[in-house]
């Protein structure tokens, strides 16, 4: 079927346009808005949209400026050529004429045609725009999944596919339904993983399978448990045999070795008790060698000290005699001496004698001159207390004491002169009043002086206050003159005077006294007179003592010298002889002194001597007594000798029986019977404990393996391993009659789809051929085929590695040039059906596509219509397909 | 002269863990209780002094509180005085059931006649003497026997008749592993031949669950009740043996069927699809209107095709229901018939579904885990394709 010519009128935007269709290709041409889509639709309405009608279709294509829509449609169909003319609206009209045959009118005419074009009744309400849908790919919708399209025609390609694909039969409704059936029972049953779903018979037969092997597998691990409680029963059972066997035995030879350790024992003390005996005996023995040894050592010692008292004792006599000589020298000596010092003793009684009687002269002559002394000093005294006396009853006038009271006399006349110069004379001339002064009456003539502030009354008359001096000046004077006065009255009194010269003649007085007195006092002085009393009273006394010292010494001799200087003579003489006494006495004394050192260190060195012998001697005796201590212990050397034979026959004795004891605890074996002993204490020790252990685990075991009753371990074991075996056998038979239905649901698939290749190979192959066109020699398209309908459409690119891309993944470009590629292959299919050829219409199809792949289109769309393919091709930009070399309209903007 | 009944391997408390059901598990434990009473019958109808256990009345060293209180019950109900000896299932010691305090309080309550014979001591009855064998242990390699190899230990019987009281294995007669244990075989020997066979009258054993005489005077009593199926006919569990001994003669031993719960054995193999209906046929005739009181081992083997396996199969799930226990080994393997292949893979209509039968056909033919599943799949799709108007 091929599109010829095309008339519209009154439709929407277009007043009358009219096309002329190539055989191959058109290009329609226009900018927006010019009508472009309104005129495929009109085309597309005339075909399929029943000309009486008042559908939404029908009132949509109401045109803008009034008027009834039609279409006027010239196609051919093979040789035959139709005219087609639609007025559409409520009272629309059909015709249909076949060029050179009858024309046909109204529902006859939309009948024909419907059958015409699509083989069935004329198509109602909505499926209309369904019709054709493969040929007309309306503007926006070029990238849609053109498989849909196919799908409603799958009838018509699946005849022709396969008359193409010769022996390929198509799948029977039985076919259809047995592999949807198993499929879904498939799908029912296991997930797309493969798994099983949840819910199924197999899934709860594998739960249950788990659940059969956990449990299984508790149940044994129980009996295991008991199994291993009645082992460690067993097994203690069997350690508490073997150990009591073993304790047995044990006690038995630990009977034995106490046995040997008590004897062991015994010996061990024999032992010691010989041992000790031995010790004692040899003790002895050694002791008493020493004693014999000391003995010796003893008596050399003691013949030693014998030997050395000889000579000390005949030096002791030589000695004595010595010191007795010396003393005996020594005392006459000082008998001798003490004559000496009686001779000076005489000596100096003379002597002193002589010097009392020399001192008595002496103090004697001193008291007489002392006595003197005191008599000039009295009468000196005397007179110095006289003239004292006589100074004493002088005034005590001074040099100062003179000068003031010649001031103060000087003082009070000048004060007087200073009153006179001021008092007042009041003299009464004549009066017939009585005139008084103060209380005095002056009488007429009578002058009274005043000096003081006196009241002059005239009788009644008048009183008249005289102030002398003017007042209070003349007060002053007269006070001073008064204090002046009586103080140098008051002085001359003081000191008993009279006048003022009388005090300087008896100045004059004192002061001569005064120097005599002086005078005297220094004489007194001079002559110690002060000291004088006491010296008279010593030189008394010490006449008195020398007085009675010599009275005291007289009765010592008779004759006296009669006086001082013979008794000097007498005093040298007896001097001399003392001094002379004295040095004899001293010379005496030095000889004395000498023998009695003498006669002292013999005495000493006796006394050495006696000492040094008396400890010789008291080392002998003590020698002597040890010795004889010990000859009294241990006898005499006789006797120690003896005893010292018994003792070393006894040692002998005791030291071979303790030999004998020691050999018998060699042949019992001590050491080892002990270390024996101590082993088998131990091994006794851990045994009972390791029975005692025993015990305790078998009572644990026995206490573990008491059944509680409530059920029987056993029993369930083999419930569960046959629940388990059950589960296994009925999880086998599920999962064998769920793999039988996956096996049919997959084999049903996989026929299918083979079929289904087989089938749809020829519309594959017509795809690849539109393919290589715009991707390439290796670019190929998929299609399955599901029940009736056409799926799954792929594109593989070459240098992809076979990987297909879904049509739905492919960008917006490639959408659109795939779905054109399969739509021409669909076309180019169903073309057959209508003369060899099929328009098919692009209406802006390539919105998506760019300059470059827009030109490689333009070789696919070629081979479509060499293929036999009537083109129509409406763009905007028709300089796009410009290289096509189709035959070009263009639509004019409709008028405003 | 003495009579008494000579029992063993009541096995109480058994879990009988294989049957699924819980309700159908708890009849089949009940009756192991149950089978009690039906000793005692035949007690009474054989005038028996006393009641022998040769080991194993309880299946656990570990019984619970009420499966011990069912037991002491039930012997408590007897008139009679029971001897037991430990067995390897229930033996002696601190793990096993006998020294658990509760035990011994339902006993002394519930059994005080219930004597347990823990010690391999003589014990004197009027007229015989015990010469009770416990096993101390799970697994005990020394002969329980060993002590009685001294004749001068029998001989304290004197003129009384001599019952020895034994539990395990003798020359390859034992207790033989059943479907949810496994033992070793050395251990739990009972070696008799080393025992003077003419110091004993009577050699009551127990662990060999079908009844069985293995020496002259010794026997294996079994189990009165089954608690397996049995391995081969000749075993002839579900019995008591009444006894009568008397010193230096052989004893006569009586078997007495106690058992009422049947367990029943069967192996067929297909060689045709119509052989599923005569194996209907056939249970229909075992069974007849009985339900829960039978349990089943079947084996299957051989092919089916698609159909008859469906049948099969439908087939097995209502007898599973009535019987206490269905133990199936299907071994069976699907043979598409001629007519199946071609309704699956000559489907010209349906090419899609023929090329799927056809994978699953080839891949069913590879004899691997992954046929299984194939085959399954093949079922599956036969199913759907002849019935499409039900699901998969």
């Amino acid at each position: 079927m091929k599109l010829v010519r095309c008339t519209i009128r009154n439709y929407r935007v277009h007043q009358e346009c009219r096309v002329e269709f190539d055989p191959q290709r058109t290009l329609i041409g226009g900018s927006n808005e010019c009508g472009k889509s309104t005129l495929v639709e009109a085309i597309h309405r005339a075909l399929f949209l029943k000309a009486k009608g008042n559908t939404e279709y029908h009132r949509a294509m109401q045109p803008h400026r009034g008027g009834q829509p039609e279409v006027e449609l010239q196609f051919a169909l093979g040789a035959q050529r139709y005219h087609l003319q639609k007025c559409f609206g409520t009272n629309g009209t059909i015709s249909l004429v076949p060029e050179g045959g009858q024309g046909l009118n109204g529902d006859e005419a939309e009948n024909a045609l419907a059958h015409l074009l699509t083989g069935a009744d004329p198509a109602r309400g909505k499926q209309m725009l369904e019709q054709w849908s493969h040929l007309w790919v309306w503007q926006g919708l070029s990238g849609s999944d053109p498989t849909l399209e196919a799908s409603r025609h799958s009838t018509a390609l699946f005849q022709y596919l396969q008359e193409k694909g010769g022996a390929a039969a198509v799948q029977s409704g039985l076919d259809a339904e047995l592999a949807a059936r198993f499929r879904e029972a498939a799908d029912t049953l296991f997930r797309q993983n493969g798994q099983p779903k949840t819910g199924t018979n197999l899934d709860a037969a594998i739960k249950n399978a788990e659940l059969t092997a956990q449990r299984l597998e508790k149940a044994r691990q129980r009996l295991e448990a008991a199994d291993q409680h009645l082992r460690e029963y067993q097994a203690a059972e069997k350690t508490i045999q073997e150990n009591s066997r073993s304790l047995e035995t044990l006690r038995r030879q630990k009977r034995d070795i106490d046995d040997r350790v008590r004897q062991v024992h015994l010996a061990r003390k024999q032992e010691e008790v010989q041992q000790r005996q031995w010790q004692e005996v040899a003790a002895k023995r050694a002791d008493l060698i020493s004693q014999q040894e000391r003995i010796l050592d003893l008596e050399t010692r003691l013949a030693k000290h014998r030997e050395a008292l000889e000579p000390l004792t005949a030096q002791e006599s030589r000695l004595q005699q010595t010191a007795e000589e010396a003393r005996r020298k020594a005392v006459k000596i000082a008998r001798e001496h003490d004559q000496a010092t009686q001779a000076v003793s005489q000596a100096r009684q003379h002597r002193d004698l002589m010097q009392a009687v020399v001192n008595r002269f002496e103090k004697h002559a001193a008291l007489s001159n002392l006595t003197e002394q005191a008599h000039q000093a009295e009468k000196l005294q005397k007179e110095a207390a006289e003239l004292q006396e006589s100074l004493a009853r002088l005034p005590e006038i001074t040099e100062s004491r003179l000068k003031t009271l010649r001031s103060l006399e000087n003082e009070a006349a000048t004060a007087q002169a200073t009153l006179d110069a001021m008092a007042t004379a009041i003299e009464v001339v004549a009066s017939n009043e009585p005139v008084q002064l103060e209380d005095q009456s002056i009488q007429p003539g009578e002058t009274k002086i005043i000096t003081d502030a006196t009241e002059l009354r005239l009788g009644n008359f008048a009183r008249i206050r005289i102030r002398p001096g003017g007042g209070t000046t003349l007060e002053d004077a007269r006070r001073r003159q008064a204090n002046s006065a009586r103080q140098f009255s008051e002085s001359l009194v003081q000191h008993g005077l009279h006048t003022i010269d009388e005090a300087a003649e008896l100045l004059r007085r004192r002061q001569h006294q005064e120097t005599q007195l002086t005078a005297l006092r220094h004489r007194l002085k001079q002559e110690r007179g002060d000291t004088l009393s006491s010296r008279l009273e010593e030189a008394k006394a010490a006449a008195t003592r020398a007085d009675t010292d010599l009275q005291r010494r007289v009765e010592l001799f008779a004759d006296l010298p009669p006086d001082l200087e013979s008794a000097s003579q007498a005093a040298r003489k007896a001097d001399d002889a003392l001094t002379k006494a004295t040095q004899q006495e001293a010379k005496a004394k030095t000889l004395k002194e000498t023998e009695s050192h003498t006669a002292e260190s013999a005495a000493e060195r006796l006394e050495t001597h006696r000492r040094i012998l008396a400890e010789e001697r008291a080392s002998a005796s003590d020698w002597q007594a040890r010795h004889q201590l010990l000859e009294e212990a241990s006898g005499n050397n006789e006797a120690r000798l003896k005893q010292l034979e018994l003792l070393t026959e006894s040692e002998c004795d005791a030291q071979k029986a303790l030999e004998a004891t020691r050999q018998n605890l060699d042949k019992l074996g001590a050491d080892q019977v002990e270390t024996d002993s101590e082993r088998l204490t131990r091994a006794l020790i851990q045994l009972e404990a390791a029975l005692h252990e025993a015990h305790t685990r078998r009572a644990v075991a026995e206490a573990n393996l008491r059944s509680n009753g409530i059920d029987d371990p056993h029993a369930d074991y083999a419930a569960e391993s046959a629940a388990d075996t059950a589960a296994r056998e009925h999880l086998a038979v599920e999962q064998r009659k769920a793999d039988a239905i996956r096996l049919l649901a997959d084999l049903f698939s996989r026929e299918q789809r083979a079929l289904a290749d087989q089938f749809t190979q020829p519309l594959a192959e017509a795809i690849q051929g539109y393919l290589t066109c715009l991707f390439g020699p290796e670019a190929r398209a998929n299609v399955t085929v599901n029940e009736d309908a056409f799926s799954g459409l792929e594109l593989v690119r070459p240098g992809q590695e076979g990987a297909a891309i879904a049509f739905e993944q492919l960008s917006g470009g490639a959408k659109e040039q795939v779905a054109a590629a399969m739509r021409l292959a669909v076309a180019e299919v169903l073309a057959a059906g209508f003369g060899g050829s099929l328009p098919v219409i692009f209406d802006d199809a390539f919105a998506y596509s760019d300059p470059e792949r827009v030109q490689t289109l333009q070789r696919m769309l070629d081979r479509a219509a060499e293929r036999g393919l009537q083109l129509i091709i409406l763009t905007c930009n028709p300089a796009d397909y410009a290289a096509l070399g189709a035959r070009q309209t263009m639509l004019s903007p409709p008028a405003p | 002269m003495i009579r008494f009944l000579h029992t063993a391997d009541w096995q109480i408390g058994k879990p009988f863990a294989g049957i699924a059901d819980a309700h159908k598990r708890v009849l089949v434990q009940q009756e192991r209780v149950a089978v009690i009473a039906r000793i005692g019958a035949a007690a009474h109808q054989y005038q028996a002094s006393f009641i022998l256990v040769a080991g194993d009345l309880f299946d656990s060293p570990t019984p619970t509180q009420s499966m011990v209180s069912a037991a002491c019950a039930a012997i408590g109900k007897l008139p009679l005085p029971v001897y037991v000896i430990p067995g390897n299932h229930d033996h002696g010691g601190p793990a096993g059931p006998w020294e658990q305090p509760f035990f011994l309080k339902e006993q002394d309550a519930l059994a005080p006649n219930l004597h347990v014979l823990l010690e391999p001591k003589p014990l004197a009855l009027p007229g015989t003497m015990l010469f009770p064998c416990p096993l101390q242990r799970r697994a005990q390699s020394e002969d329980a026997t060993a002590w009685l190899r001294d004749s001068q230990v029998a001989d304290q019987a004197g003129e009384r008749a001599r019952l020895l009281l034994a539990h395990g294995s003798t020359q390859g007669f034992g207790g033989e592993p059943d479907d949810e244990e496994s033992r070793s075989a050395a251990v739990n020997r009972l070696d008799l031949d080393q025992l003077d066979a003419n110091a004993f009258d009577y050699f009551a054993l127990g662990d060999w669950h079908g009844m069985k005489q293995v020496l002259p005077k010794a026997w294996y009593a079994g189990t009165p009740e089954l608690d397996r199926f049995p391995k081969g006919a000749d075993q002839q569990p579900g019995h008591c043996l009444a006894v009568e001994v008397e010193r230096g003669r052989d004893p006569v031993v009586t078997p007495v069927p106690t058992g009422r719960l049947r367990w029943l054995q069967l192996e067929r193999q297909f060689a045709e699809d119509a052989a599923v209906d005569g194996l209907r046929n056939e249970l229909e005739t075992l069974l007849q209107q009985r339900a829960q009181e039978d349990l089943l081992r079947l084996e299957l083997d051989g092919t089916l095709g698609l159909a008859a396996m469906g049948r099969l199969e439908n087939m097995l799930e209502q007898w599973e229901a009535r019987l206490l226990r269905l133990k199936l080994q299907n071994r069976v393997q699907l043979a598409p018939t001629e007519e199946e292949l071609f309704t699956l893979t000559q489907r010209l209509g349906d090419p899609l579904t023929s090329r799927v039968a056809a994978l699953l056909i080839e891949q069913t033919r590879a004899g691997d885990a992954a046929s299984e599943t194939a085959s399954l799949a093949l079922r599956e799709l036969y199913g759907a394709s002849t019935k499409p108007e039900t699901t998969a």
